[in-house]
């Protein structure tokens, strides 16, 4: 079956629009119902639970507060970039979404008709473009509100989301070198194993990159802003960062950013790493379609449904885990966190890139093909990698400040009492 | 009484007890300091406590702490309050300087009788910098100038308070003017009186009438020369001041910091305090002697019984009786209970201000199971009022015992919980390792008590050092930190809490039976029954009540280990029914001081750990 063209094209690509912009703000909408639902079964309570069965319309009862409340303009606020900035938070976050593919081709009667919104040839570079928009909304709002608190916090999202964004991007390097190719339907299916045609290499790039996927996570957590990574917000510290002037809708839309981020976030972690819409240990979802426009593989619906549902659940488990991260653990100090990202991040990957580059030319030369094989090497040298990097940071030798545990701890704190002490100062 | 007459003071002279045989006189500090500034030393006694005290000459003050801060054999190197009292009737104000030697377990009193006309005393801040917000405290409340004080402005009172000095006898309880002419003279107010003196340098003010300040001739070199000195020269006029609180999620209460900022690095942080003054020590003065105790538990309203038990302990040993076991086990475990009350709060609050939100429901959670076990012993939650003097308000409920049991022995897997999630977390730890340093004597010259001194390494704890409701017959550490940075100060609380378990489990076992309440009729109220039967009782019923308790004339200090340090409280009594001075030594506002000193040079994520690291409640700082 050939791929869609023509008007068909445009109808099916509209009703793609639609349907996923929709989808897209539904699940953030419940997303912010998950958290707080995932907060209470971490806290020992039970979160919303008073409207609706099971408190499901507490999604609807915030969305009218945010329309209904009153609208604050703090004096002096630049008022075109105050408006504008929450709209550029929400944005960039929603419309990496066109990217993103998240279900096998599906066959129609004009058709095959590919599950992405556009499947633009740069690929993963137009993510890291329109991702590295959203600081714009932080520095505005920062700006624009004439608060020193916000102002402070605008500086700190920009900062961090400027030096996260270098490590995103090189943490993209390693695929590119895999996959040799920066479209993402391709790099869903290098992940997959296809018995015939174009080489693949069988393994989610999360076992074979496993550095990597872990320096994606940790910077696209950062660049979400959520817990630990929320120094732009600090509630305790900064108020409310750089939203701290805002309320009603607007700041109703800093906070549907958050989880839209949060969502696309996972969404690309499950395309890079996770094999995308792929389901595993199974040969029938391995669909493709190639430049020329042959098919790979028998597209059916119920398959597309499957691989969606596929798509989705990674996701969701990706969502939760960061919610699980945020109500788990402190969060980071500025300066903590630009070393993290400068001094740790970068130059790993690009030792990592280095380490890979010569791993890729010695398998290439012992003559090892593109498969299984080739995976397994590649696992075995992340795993190394992985055991030595995570033994170093649990030794404090990653984030600056915990050094001295073990020299300070040595004697322990207990019971080490006189009473009406002899003074130690003298 | 009005409110605006002078109330009436018979006694000339309130002091404590003659030195009696072995008294004040074989003190070796006593001895000492006769026999170096003999002529300083106007007389000595002691207070209900025996605590040795001495009367000097205020022209002496500074050179007699001196030697006692200095000398060796002194070695007095905690100064614990420096208070003022007003007798009334225009007799001199008294100042206490109260004194602690770690070294070698010894408290003094130094005592300087300060007359009206001449309200002036050297500042003993250079010895002390916990001196510099006490002695702005007693200029607040006395009008004493001391003299070498870098910064003495106003603490409690507003900036442009103009109403006089409020804890003096003269100053009427409801204060001098009317709310209109408040407003209308903090209008007429220049910014220069109501600012402090380095913020007015912050925003440049002042720079402008003083000599160094850059003129305009210099601005055109200034331009023509550009080095690397200049140009940081330049920016330094470029810093952030940013105002943290009083309305801020982090400063704990109604705190406000006034923090200059380069970048994000703290350069200089300035804490005002007083927005929630309330004059309770003005308002102690005014009520009888049972009806101070809902004023102490609204100070440290998160540990609020230690309060109500310090104060009902300090009232007894004025009185010089003994309270009955069952009452001294009683009250030594809703201490215990307090002080857990209150470091889960710490626990909770301050891994909330570093970002871990979670924590703070557990430890919530856990304090919920003591508030109940409050409401089933007295009926309220937070402020009990559950002391008299003499006793408590009532015995405690038949199965509470077993209650509070269950609570101690579920409790520890709560703690446990809470470290898994913080104590070996490498972002908690790099949040918190080597912030807020303090050393050992830095942490003693600033007056720093309770967990904050510990975790310096100075094990002072007043439960060992002056044991109060037999804690010396319990079995417990006392945990010390080692570098006094705000990790050291999280573990010495946690271990703090594991301790209080352990004496809590001693001393649940050990609750003897008995009355409650001692059996004195001056004290406590006769049972109805009694009252009504016999005629005794009923005059001893109707003397309590017409006249209130009796508390004969004398001093005292008298101090126990609050959750947040020493909490000492200072007692005159001219032997009538109200306190003449009601002295509260907030530990927390002692902490506070430090404050400046342990944030500058730290970053705005630091100022809020280390102001939640050291344990400040605003209730009792302003008072």
């Amino acid at each position: 079956m050939d791929p869609m063209t023509g008007t068909a094209f445009v109808i099916a690509t509209t009703l793609k629009i639609l349907v996923f912009f929709v989808l897209l703000l539904v699940f953030v909408a419940l997303s912010t119902y998950f958290e707080r639902k995932v907060a209470g079964f971490i806290q020992d309570r039970s979160g919303p639970n008073r409207v609706g069965p099971l408190g499901l319309l507490q999604v609807m009862a915030d969305g009218l507060k945010f329309i209904l409340k009153e609208e604050v303009e703090p004096g002096g606020a630049n008022k075109k970039f105050f408006f504008l900035a929450p709209v550029l938070g929400l944005v960039p976050a929603t419309v990496l979404f066109a990217v993103m593919p998240f279900a096998s081709p599906a066959p129609t009667r004009w058709g095959l008709m590919e599950m992405i919104v556009a499947d633009v040839p740069v690929g993963f570079l137009y993510v890291l473009a329109i991702a590295s928009l959203g600081v714009y909304g932080i520095v505005m709002a920062g700006w624009a509100s004439n608060s020193k608190y916000s102002f402070l916090g605008g500086l700190r999202g920009s900062a961090q989301m400027v030096s996260y964004e270098v490590a995103l991007g090189m943490s993209l390097v390693p695929v590119l070198m895999l996959v040799g190719n920066v479209q993402m339907p391709e790099i869903v299916s290098a992940q997959q194993n296809f018995a015939t045609g174009p080489a693949a290499y069988g393994a989610w790039f999360f076992l074979p990159l496993m550095l990597t996927a872990f320096v994606f996570l940790v910077a696209g957590l950062a660049e979400t802003g959520r817990v630990p990574f929320d120094l732009a917000e600090a509630e305790g510290e900064l108020v409310g960062g750089f939203h701290t002037e805002y309320s009603s809708m607007k700041f109703g839309m800093f906070f549907l950013g958050e989880y839209a981020h949060l969502i696309t976030t996972a969404a690309l972690i499950t395309v890079f790493f996770l094999g995308g819409w792929d389901i595993p240990f199974w040969q029938g979802d391995n669909i493709r379609v190639l430049a020329d426009g042959t098919v790979i593989g028998e597209p059916t619906w119920w398959k597309t449904l499957l691989t969606f549902g596929s798509f989705a659940v990674k996701t969701l488990i990706l969502v939760l885990f960061f919610m699980w991260l945020r109500w788990t653990i402190p969060r980071f100090r500025y300066d903590q966190l630009m070393d993290l990202g400068w001094k740790v991040f970068i130059p790993i990957m690009m030792v990592y890139i280095m380490i890979l580059g010569l791993a890729m030319y010695l398998l290439d030369e012992a003559g090892i093909p593109v498969g299984w094989q080739y995976s397994g090497a590649l696992i075995v040298l992340n795993l190394i990698m992985m055991v030595t990097l995570i033994w170093g940071l649990d030794r404090g030798m990653i984030v600056k400040g915990a050094t001295s545990r073990t020299r300070r701890r040595a004697g322990g704190i207990r019971g080490r009492m006189t009473p009406t002490a002899p003074s130690e100062v003298d | 009484m009005s409110s605006t007459t002078v109330p009436e003071q018979t006694i000339d002279l309130i002091t404590g007890t003659p030195p009696a045989e072995g008294g004040a006189d074989t003190d070796p500090a006593i001895q000492a300091l006769r026999r170096r500034f003999d002529s300083a030393i106007l007389s000595v006694h002691t207070d209900a406590v025996d605590a040795p005290c001495a009367v000097i000459d205020p022209a002496s003050n500074y050179d007699v702490l001196e030697f006692l801060k200095t000398d060796p054999a002194m070695a007095y190197d905690l100064l614990v309050d420096v208070m003022g009292v007003d007798i009334g009737g225009g007799r001199p104000i008294r100042v206490w300087y109260q004194l602690w030697s770690m070294r070698h377990g010894r408290q003094l009193r130094i005592e300087c009788r300060v007359p009206y006309e001449n309200l002036e005393l050297r500042s003993v801040t250079p010895l002390w910098r916990t001196a510099n917000w006490l002695e702005r405290e007693v200029w607040d409340m006395y009008g004493v100038t001391f003299t070498g004080h870098p910064d003495l402005r106003r603490i409690l009172m507003p900036e442009n308070y103009d109403e006089g000095f409020p804890l003096r006898k003269e100053f009427p309880l409801r204060g001098r003017f009317a709310r209109s002419e408040q407003v209308r003279r903090a209008l007429e107010r220049k910014g220069e009186e109501i600012y402090a003196r380095e913020e007015l340098e912050m925003a440049g003010v002042l720079a402008a009438t003083e000599e160094d300040a850059p003129s305009d001739e210099l601005i055109p070199e200034l331009s023509m020369k550009i080095g690397p000195e200049l140009l940081a020269d330049g920016l330094e006029a470029d810093r952030m001041v940013i105002n943290m609180g009083p309305q801020h999620p982090a400063t704990h209460g109604v705190l406000r910091l006034v923090l200059q900022l380069d970048g994000e690095n703290v350069e200089r942080c300035i804490p005002h305090i007083g927005y929630l003054h309330t004059g309770f020590e003005k308002t102690c003065e005014y009520r009888e002697w049972n009806q101070v105790v809902p004023y102490t538990d609204r100070m440290d309203y998160l540990a609020p019984m230690i309060y109500n038990i310090a104060y009902a302990g300090a009232v007894e040993s004025l009185l010089g009786i003994e309270i009955t076991p069952r009452c001294r086990a009683v009250r030594l475990i809703l201490s215990e209970l307090n002080r857990l009350l209150g470091h889960l709060l710490w626990l909770g609050t301050t891994a909330m201000d570093i970002g871990a939100t979670t924590v703070f429901i557990y430890t919530f959670g856990e304090r919920e199971t003591i508030y109940n076990l409050h409401e089933a012993y007295c009926g309220s939650r937070i402020t009990n009022s559950a002391t008299r003097i003499g006793g408590m308000l009532a015995d405690l409920p038949a199965g509470w015992l077993e209650a509070c049991r269950d609570f101690v022995r579920r409790l520890p897997e709560t703690l446990d919980e809470s470290e898994r999630l913080l104590t070996r977390n490498s972002i908690w730890m790099a949040r918190t390792m080597d912030i807020g340093v303090i050393d050992a004597e830095t942490a003693l010259n600033f007056g720093l008590t309770g967990p904050n001194l510990r975790a310096s390494g100075i094990a002072y704890d007043v439960r060992k050092a002056r044991p109060y409701l037999g804690y010396d017959e319990y079995d417990f550490d006392v945990p010390v930190g080692v570098t006094g940075d705000t990790y050291d100060r999280y573990l010495v609380r946690l271990e703090e809490m594991r301790q209080s378990i352990r004496i809590l489990e001693q001393a649940l076992d050990r609750v003897p039976d008995g009355p409650i309440n001692v059996s004195d009729p001056a004290v406590i109220l006769p049972p109805k029954s009694e009252a009504m039967g016999s005629i005794d009782a009923m005059i001893a019923h109707f003397k309590l009540v017409m006249e209130g308790l009796q508390v004969p004339a004398g001093e005292v200090w008298y101090s126990v280990e609050a959750t947040k340090g020493e909490l000492g409280i200072g007692i005159v009594s001219d032997g009538g029914s109200k306190p003449v001075r009601c002295r509260f030594r907030a530990p927390s506002f002692v902490n506070l001081s430090a404050l400046p000193y342990l944030v500058e040079g730290g970053l705005v994520s630091d100022v809020i750990a280390v102001n939640a690291s050291i344990d400040i409640v605003l209730g009792e700082i302003d008072r």
